[in-house]
């Protein structure tokens, strides 16, 4: 499961280089995100461009990566392909996360918005 | 680490029939990994098919999240156990049919699955449990049965209609 983390104009933006986050990997994704954005502080960005498939487990670790972060901190979402939004849609959870086009799009947003 | 123990997969010339005719049977190994692979010898079963991207999406989740369910409830903990998938494509879509020899679903029926709702408190948000319910939401006729310790799983899915049978150009 390979995630890399980097700082955009003052964000954590977390890139997936993976094109599936399902049962097989949902775990690996959660600790990932924690060990990704533990250091850091405010808002963090999931960069999901080369994401094509989500599962419900997927699904469950994404929320799961927001919810061990904290109040306090969001986690927005960025590059979400039909497939992956439409589970996220389903599942109303696309109320719950702010899911933008792009990074340019995504880190256009004041960095304290809340 | 091996993914493909135990996995083989038959494609068939699929016979026209309006019931269903066999595209592709397989058997493998209840382990996420081999889940993995199966969805994606299933989806590479179903491009003869044409489908829409929307109609691929429709399958893709609900076969995840059917045989998901098989490796985490049928055969908890890592129990070794096997699954066994057949599609069939008809004038009514696409029937998946799901067996495997591990735990009866709770209370002999599938379950509802979580609902979503529109106001939970961020701590609250549920991490699991949408997979019944994205299966119900994108299958049609779902049926579960368990006859001589085997669980029977069969559902369709209105994709791939077509008002003549289908029967997709394979080199000969």
């Amino acid at each position: 499961m390979e995630m890399t983390s980097s700082v955009h104009k003052g964000l954590t933006v977390v890139t997936v280089h993976e094109s599936r986050i399902d049962a097989a990997v949902a775990m690996r994704f959660k600790e990932n995100m924690k060990d990704l954005t533990m250091g850091a502080t405010g808002r963090v960005i999931v960069d999901l461009s080369a994401v094509t498939f989500v599962d419900s487990s997927g699904l469950g670790a994404v929320v799961g990566s927001m919810k061990q972060m904290g109040r306090g901190r969001r986690m927005d979402l960025v590059g979400l392909s039909a497939s992956v939004e439409k589970v996220f849609r389903m599942t109303r959870m696309d109320s719950v996360f702010r899911i933008f086009g792009s990074l340019d799009e995504a880190t256009q947003e004041p960095a304290d918005a809340s | 680490m091996r993914h493909d123990a135990g996995m083989n997969h038959v494609r068939a010339d699929p016979p026209a029939t309006a019931a269903g005719g066999v595209l592709s049977r397989s058997a493998f190994r209840a382990t996420f990994e081999n889940v993995r692979l199966a969805i994606e010898n299933a989806m590479l079963t179903l491009e003869p098919l044409n489908l829409r991207e929307e109609e691929k999406s429709s399958v893709e989740i609900a076969l995840a999240e059917a045989l998901n369910n098989v490796v985490e409830h049928a055969y908890p903990d890592g129990t070794p156990g096997d699954v066994k998938l057949v599609l069939r494509h008809g004038r009514a879509g696409l029937l998946i049919e799901i067996r495997d020899n591990g735990r009866p679903m709770p209370n002999g029926r599938t379950p509802d699955g979580n609902h979503p709702t529109d106001s939970e408190p961020h701590n609250d948000l549920p991490e699991g449990g949408f997979g019944w319910f994205l299966i119900r939401e994108l299958a049609r006729d779902l049926v579960y049965d368990r006859e001589n310790g085997e669980n029977f799983l069969i559902f369709r899915l209105a994709v791939g209609r077509k008002k003549t049978p289908v029967r997709p150009n394979l080199p000969t």
